[in-house]
């Protein structure tokens, strides 16, 4: 029996399926393209924006979190750029979900390729994984205009690092910008993606990036979220690793209103590495989603995942981390720590790691620790003269530090420092 | 200098009373050793007269040169010239060892109105200090006592002091857990910093330790109050006799 059950729609969802309505005609891409994108959208006239009666959207429901969605970017507005975090980088500069500089003239071994030019030559696909929970590619797919088409040739070492930048100009439109970056056999590349908007904008946007690890290729990215204070950002990784693979991913996490990150890693290859991190500092009501899943589909690969994060007044953190060894992935290590400090009575964390291993030879560990300062470090610091913000300070700074082990001795690990620096002086240190 | 006046305190959170009625006057210049059995209270008198929170001072009062300390916050009491070596230093993974000494430095010279040292200045300084200790430049380099040893870890403590150069140095069981040689080092580290502006309160279990440094004064702490005073003959006579009988006589 079919019972057709008609569920209400929310005002955001309805403004989403008109949004679409007004404007695939105008949206770039082939006939398959198109396809892809009214099967994206199909999926979210079924099921409408996540919620909490889904498992992996339990502490983010976008459903009663979205109030309104606005209509989509016709355009890039015009934005200051803000400067390279790294000297010498090779600014590629996304705005409103277009590309408008930095496409061209690219270091030798890479090429780039705006993603709407791709979409014209049916050189991408915009199809996806047709399950409920997969919101934000969902919609990103059946939005996007831009983004970027991102290849490193086979055994290019990039030096220059590539810093994406995702804007949003301002106003409260909605944005959508999508990045597939190839990594050939053997190639190295460092790749920053920053996410920034202005303050007092209700922007709406999504990012994914797509990285296809080609065997024995190093990637390294840093990704920063630094939306604005009225923001929605939505983002997605997937991290495709093939064998012999090294690839470490630090998400710093400061921005927006309402975000949600999800990192998405598949071992398809053995003998790879994955390290990746986070380090979340929120504030105020600010509410932030860092959600990562792992999946170990074959033997002799190692991964670590470190999340540190920092709650201030009745901000929310959550962390969800699912790695999953299936049972032809023997020897494997995974293991995972998440460690969050609340720094008011009203701020809260929720932290959810789950294995799934199926393998039956493997070492894999998660732990999760949720706290106040330790009072007997504080002690300490103010028996030797140190005043009680600036002993905070310290014991802060030293907690989401290590954080960016990974990045050790690396410009990120200082990229990484700066923005907690930033960000303690603005919150914690009063 | 220090004056403890009938100084009562309890643990806050459960009311337990450890200090009864302490009474003690360190003048300048001067070394004074308390000893006392397990749980007598030595400890606590130290972390009150830091001003650990978790201690509730119920009656009585601590004066550093005429000044009621206990409405002072403890980083305002080590700025006023009160040095805490503790029995167990904390480890802090993350806060490097440098940063840790200069912010301290820097604090307490904020609080006397003095400029922060360049940092030509402040590694010498520090390096200086540090030679006399036997602490190596790898040990500053690591986070603050993050895999020291025991002996390292006092080592430590007694070089933040020559740093800080405090009024009042309180060592609170600091021969704890040091083999012979270490005990020599930390003594003579202390015994450097002697002087006729400076006090000292050496609190230890042990009478080996004031073999090192020669106190003027041994008191006797047992529950809560000091029942007898002398002078270092007094540890010897402990050492002899144990706990048991002279609290017993002072009885």
């Amino acid at each position: 029996m079919n019972v057709d059950l008609k569920r209400i729609r929310t005002a955001a969802e309805s403004a989403v399926l008109e949004s679409f309505a007004d404007v695939e005609d105008t949206l770039p891409g082939n006939a398959a393209t198109h396809a892809d994108r009214r099967t994206r959208m199909a999926l979210f006239e079924r099921e409408g924006l996540p919620h909490r009666r889904m498992e992996p959207w339990k502490y983010t429901d976008l459903r009663t979190m979205v109030r309104d969605v606005a209509p989509l970017a016709e355009h890039a507005g015009t934005a200051d750029v803000p400067a390279a975090l790294l000297e010498g980088a090779h600014q590629i500069v996304v705005v409103d979900g277009f590309v408008v500089s930095g496409s061209a003239d690219l270091p030798a071994g890479v090429t780039a390729t705006p993603l709407m030019d791709a979409l014209v030559s049916g050189n991408t696909s915009l199809a996806g994984a047709d399950t409920p929970e997969r919101a934000i590619d969902a919609l990103n797919a059946a939005f996007v205009r831009d983004g970027l088409a991102l290849t490193v040739a086979k055994d290019a070492k990039i030096e220059p690092p590539i810093e994406l930048v995702f804007m949003r100009s301002g106003g409260t439109a909605m944005s959508h910008a999508r990045a597939h970056v190839t990594l050939g056999e053997g190639a190295y590349v460092t790749i920053i993606e920053r996410h920034v908007s202005p303050d007092g904008q209700a922007s709406q946007s999504s990012a994914v990036t797509n990285y296809t690890v080609g065997e024995g290729a190093s990637l390294s990215v840093l990704r920063t979220q630094d939306e604005g204070n009225e923001a929605i950002h939505l983002g997605e990784i997937t991290l495709d690793l093939a064998a012999k693979t090294h690839t470490k991913l630090l998400h710093l996490v400061a921005g927006a209103k309402l975000a949600r990150s999800e990192t998405r890693a598949v071992f398809a290859g053995e003998e790879a590495r994955l390290d990746v991190a986070g380090i979340t500092m929120v504030a105020d009501r600010q509410h932030s989603d860092t959600t990562l899943y792992v999946d170990h589909l074959v033997p002799n690969c190692d991964s670590t995942e470190t999340f540190k994060a920092v709650i201030d007044d009745a901000a929310k953190a959550v962390f969800q981390g699912k790695i999953v060894v299936a049972q032809d992935a023997q020897k494997v290590d995974a293991q995972m720590a998440i460690n969050s400090l609340l720094l008011s009575e009203s701020a809260d964390m929720v932290a959810k790691p789950e294995l799934e291993i199926f393998a039956d030879d493997v070492s894999c560990a998660h732990g999760a620790t949720c706290g106040d300062i330790d009072e007997d470090l504080m002690f300490y610091l103010l028996a030797r003269g140190i005043a009680p913000n600036e002993a905070r300070k310290l014991l802060l700074q030293a907690f989401l530090s290590e954080g960016a082990e990974i990045f050790e001795d690396h410009p990120f690990e200082q990229l990484a420092f700066d923005a907690i620096e930033t960000w303690l002086a603005a919150h914690a240190a009063r | 200098m220090l004056q403890i006046k009938n100084l009562h305190a309890r643990i806050a959170d459960d009311g337990t009373e450890i200090l009864r009625g302490v009474d003690l006057s360190i003048p300048k210049g001067e070394v004074h050793a308390i000893m006392g059995p397990n749980g007598s209270g030595k400890s606590t008198l130290s972390y009150v007269i830091a001003g650990k929170e978790e201690y509730e001072v119920t009656e009585g009062e601590i004066l550093l040169d005429g000044e009621n300390i206990l409405e002072m916050d403890p980083h305002e009491r080590a700025n006023a010239g009160l040095f805490l070596a503790f029995q167990y230093p904390i480890e802090i993974p993350g806060v490097a060892t440098m940063t840790f000494l200069r912010t301290a430095l820097n604090a307490k010279r904020k609080a006397e109105g003095l400029e922060e040292l360049s940092t030509p200045d402040f590694m010498r300084v520090v390096k200086e200090k540090a030679a006399e200790l036997n602490i190596s430049s790898d040990m500053l380099k690591r986070p603050l006592n993050v895999g020291f040893s025991g002996g390292e870890k006092k080592r430590n403590e007694i070089m933040q002091m020559a740093l800080l150069e405090p009024k009042m140095g309180i060592l609170d069981e600091t021969d704890s857990g040091l083999d012979i040689d270490a005990l020599k080092v930390v003594a003579d580290g202390v015994n450097a910093l002697r002087g006729p502006d400076r006090g000292f309160l050496v609190i230890t279990h042990y009478q080996r330790l004031l073999d090192h440094i020669v106190p003027d004064y041994v008191h006797v702490l047992s529950g809560g109050k000091i029942v007898k005073s002398g002078d270092k003959e007094l540890a010897l006579e402990l050492e002899a006799k144990g706990y048991a009988d002279i609290i017993a006589d002072a009885a």
